[in-house]
């Protein structure tokens, strides 16, 4: 089964670029990514980047900024294959961000 | 015939139902087959005589029902079951093999901790009881349609999320455990503290309780933590034994009783000739007499002075009351009778004139 390994963050609790902290978090997900080895994923770069795109009666409305203002955000994701829930959320406790964040684990609906 | 099904049904049912989920990898299939196969048996057993393994028959028999149910779903469903018929018809048996214990596996589902813990203990209560959906759901003061819900919103995450039916390896076990102890200790403490119901004490749920913790002992015997915590559950049906000729042996009507203990104090030993000469009885012991149970004074000294150390409250329900009490209740009426009775007449005289 897949599963994607979704990443939130709440930026004031996060490391941010620049630190030792930081570069600490890169090495270890550098570390993490290789263990997976077969996976897809990115990190994300921050909500005040994002663009909402939704299709009215044809229309289609563009708008500045993220789906929904939260506290935590989406930063990043993981779609790995488990044999079970169990191996993907051993994979989720091993992401370095599940430190700081959360990781949300939700099966791939396969069609 | 009916017997035996009723039996294999009340000793058996959750192993048949473990076994089955084990090879159908699936909670609903596994619930319905079984259903089938047991309306088989009503028929079956009674033209062709009880099976000689009843619980291997159903096992086997609800296999092939659930094949049957598989030929009759979809196209496009019967490929969702990754496993398909082929699994399930795989070295199907005659009946006759002693089926295997899968309880552990299922209990270990059931409390997966990606459940919610409400959801947990209905499922357990559900799958490993022998309590009726109903009966569940009144311990918890949520309506059945609430706790049915609640059930099938678990059985679907169970199979959408992918949770897997095994016994955790020994790294994940300390964690694992630790929910499925959550999910007992919830069971027992719900029975204990009965919200409401009958009995001060939900004695049913409190025995489920008991009944999951043996199972964990029994499949899980290197858990030593486990058997400790079975011991303070285990809130008796010890036994007692009630000597003879005495007030507590009377009203009880049986040498062997089984009472709940919840105490940590007993009579000093040291005491019990002096007390014994001094005009007190003692009634009741533990079987091998070392620890008095019950004392009593004799009728001369007392109407009715009978008092225990194990708690006949835990047993005792308005339909059959412990012993003591109904005793005790009796020989106050008889006391305050002679009262009772003129005012009784009373009545019937007020009546009389009246008519």
């Amino acid at each position: 089964m897949r599963y994607m390994l979704i990443i939130h963050n709440d930026p004031a609790l996060h490391p941010q670029p620049g630190g030792p902290e930081w570069d600490q978090l890169m090495a270890d997900y550098a570390a993490f990514s290789e263990q997976l080895g077969n996976y897809t994923g990115a990190p994300l770069n921050d909500p005040s980047t994002a663009t909402t795109v939704r299709i009215r009666n044809d229309e289609t409305l563009i708008v500045d900024g993220p789906f929904e203002e939260t506290k935590e955000w989406m930063s990043g994701y993981y779609v790995i294959d488990c044999d079970s829930l169990d191996q993907a959320i051993k994979a989720a406790t091993m992401v370095p961000s599940a430190k700081f964040g959360s990781v949300e684990v939700r099966p791939v609906a396969e069609m | 015939m009916d017997q035996a099904l009723e039996t294999v049904w009340v000793r058996d049912r959750s192993r048949i139902l473990a076994t089955l989920i084990g090879v159908l990898r699936d909670f609903d299939l596994a619930e319905d087959a079984l259903q089938d196969a047991v309306a088989s048996a009503t028929v079956t057993w009674a033209a062709h005589g009880v099976p000689v393994n009843p619980a291997g028959w159903l096992v086997t028999t609800a296999r092939r029902k659930a094949i049957d149910r598989l030929r009759s779903t979809s196209a496009s469903e019967r490929r969702q079951r990754a496993w398909g018929e082929l699994a399930i018809a795989w070295d199907i048996g005659d009946g006759i093999e002693p089926i295997p214990d899968d309880r552990l596996r299922l209990i270990f589902t059931c409390c997966h901790s990606a459940l919610t813990l409400d959801a947990q203990v209905a499922l357990t209560l559900r799958t490993l009881g022998g309590l009726s959906t109903e009966d569940v759901a009144k311990a918890f003061l949520i309506s059945g349609p609430a706790l049915a819900q609640r059930i099938v919103r678990a059985k679907r995450k169970i199979r959408e999320a992918g949770i897997a039916y095994r016994v955790p390896s020994p790294d994940e076990l300390p964690d694992r455990l630790g929910a499925v102890m959550a999910v007992i200790t919830l069971i027992f403490n719900a029975g204990y503290l009965a919200p409401r119901g009958t009995a001060l004490v939900n004695v049913d749920l409190c025995d489920e309780a008991m009944r999951l913790v043996t199972v964990v002992i029994d499949l899980l015997p290197e858990q030593k933590e486990i058997a400790d915590m079975g011991g303070t559950m285990r809130l008796g049906a010890d036994p007692v034994k009630l000597h003879d000729a005495t007030r507590a042996r009377e009203l009880y009507g049986e040498q062997v009783i089984y009472e709940r203990h919840r105490h940590r104090y007993e009579v000093n030993n040291h005491l019990r000739k002096r007390l014994e000469g001094a005009g007190l009885i003692f009634s009741g012991t533990s079987p091998d007499e070392r620890l008095v149970e019950v004392i009593e004074l004799s009728r001369d000294e007392h109407p009715f002075f009978v008092a225990s150390q194990y708690h006949p409250e835990f047993k005792s329900r308005p339909e059959r009351p412990a012993p003591l009490f109904r005793e005790f209740v009796g020989a106050a009426l008889a006391q305050a009778e002679p009262e009772d009775r003129s005012s009784g007449d009373d009545v019937t005289v007020s009546r009389a004139g009246a008519s």
